[in-house]
């Protein structure tokens, strides 16, 4: 219902801004737009069973303790996927916690290309849209992606 | 003016949030939300499909066949 009730695209685009480089020649002609939360990992500052890492982070003046766990193949599908596609992960979550995180997955900047975090998002009606097409696309059309906004910091549910 | 500046027919956006791919149905993947279970194996599905776009001149119409979004939304 929610993507059925969005507001029309003009009146919630216009302070979006581009926040990636342009493509160059030798990226792969596909993107692959990853979300990181409960896509790829889980994380929350609630101490959890067979996390497979913890690192801190300061938020706030507040030192938390990042804990996570990673999703079944993870290495392998960004093994599988980076060679194939420009992969871009773009996450609704604070810059600060994703960076570390992304850090950690990937510390040789091997598999992910670019990265884009909550500060790119829009927020509308309490939900962070990730707004992506290019304007000198030929589509006339724009997607939008909207994640959640509680995906901050790992605060979230264990 | 966008963040992304990607073209459409070239983008694919994988994400477990039901709101995901709000004006774009056709270039959102879904995928199940993930929290412990051990013996999941979405991203070995994913990887899997993944490769019938590498070298697909549109996405869209292959991301639509195979997780028809656009029928659930209307259905909501």
């Amino acid at each position: 219902m929610f993507i059925k009730q969005l507001p029309k695209y003009a009146n919630v685009a216009i302070k979006s801004k581009i926040c990636l480089p342009p493509k160059s020649k030798k990226d792969r002609p596909v993107s692959l737009v990853l979300d990181l939360d409960e896509t790829l990992v889980h994380c929350t500052v609630e101490p959890i069973e067979n996390a497979d890492m913890v690192f801190p982070v300061e938020f706030g003046g507040v030192e938390y303790q990042v804990h996570v766990r990673k999703r079944p193949f993870l290495e392998y599908f960004l093994e599988a996927v980076y060679k194939k596609f420009e992969v871009i992960v773009f996450t609704a979550s604070q810059q600060v916690y994703a960076d570390e995180l992304l850090n950690r997955i990937d510390p040789e900047n091997k598999y992910i290309k670019h990265r884009l975090f909550r500060e790119s998002c829009l927020p509308v009606e309490g939900n962070y849209l990730k707004v992506g097409a290019s304007e000198a696309s030929r589509e006339r059309s724009e997607p939008i992606k909207i994640t959640h906004s509680f995906a901050a910091l790992g605060a979230r549910r264990t | 003016m966008n963040v992304l500046d990607r073209d459409l027919r070239k983008t694919v956006l994988v994400d477990n949030s039901p709101h995901a791919f709000g004006y774009q149905v056709d270039n959102g993947i879904p995928i199940e939300s993930w929290f412990d279970d051990p013996a999941d194996t979405e991203l070995v599905k994913l990887e899997q499909f993944l490769r019938t776009l590498e070298n697909a001149d549109d996405v869209k119409p292959l991301v639509r066949e195979q997780f028809k979004t656009h029928v659930l939304i209307n259905e909501a």
